[in-house]
């Protein structure tokens, strides 16, 4: 069984609620590069998210919509969406530094942003979806 | 990020994605290849379809976006 595998494995067993057993799994030192990875990782988790949410229809308080959190409110779907640009530029932005300028400061000071974004972005997603 | 933590941050969403019926299956094998577990090098291609991921996400967060009014 590949090193890969063995994480996988790790994974299905995550997904069937039993134990995670991921020792073994643990990476090198870390690289802009590999951070920007799992950034843009948390990005697409926060992001399908934040669309089963918004995706929901009717819109809340329209004729046969169910009650928060199991309809989504048109002003948060509207703010979400401009998080989720302003988010997802300062990612794409990064990701330019971290091409030209590789292993360095720079790239590193690139990643700030898109980090206090995403962590943003999580938190207030996490809040619509337990919206009353 | 190491692989370890990114499959980390993935399992935490894990419950909530299966709660709302989404797959997690692509996104966690996007970030899986984007990362040589022996080099800790980061694949390009694997990379740009994590990007390609996330930006079909931004444009159906958009077209809720439109349907809510904007």
């Amino acid at each position: 069984m590949t090193h890969k595998t063995l994480c996988m494995s790790a994974i299905a067993a995550a997904l069937a609620g039993t134990i995670l057993a991921l020792s073994g799994c643990a990476g090198r030192t870390d690289t802009p590069a590999q951070v920007m990875v799992g950034l843009r990782a948390a990005e697409g988790a926060a992001l399908t998210l934040f669309n089963a949410y918004g995706s929901q229809r009717p819109f809340c308080g329209d004729p046969g919509a169910k009650v928060p959190p199991l309809c989504a409110d048109r002003a948060a779907v509207i703010r979400g969406a401009a998080a989720a640009d302003e988010l997802d530029a300062a990612l794409d932005q990064a990701d330019l530094v971290i091409q030209s300028a590789g292993v360095s400061d720079t790239s590193w000071a690139a990643l700030t942003k898109p980090k206090m974004l995403l962590e943003q972005f999580q938190k207030w997603v996490e809040s619509v979806r337990k919206a009353p | 990020m190491s692989i370890f933590e990114i499959i980390e941050l993935l399992a935490e969403y894990a419950p909530k994605f299966i709660a709302a019926g989404i797959d997690l299956a692509h996104l966690l094998s996007g970030a899986m290849d984007a990362i040589d577990t022996k080099t800790g090098k980061v694949d390009r291609t694997a990379y740009d379809e994590l990007v390609a991921y996330c930006d079909a996400q931004i444009e159906l967060a958009h077209r809720n976006a439109r349907d809510a009014g904007a």
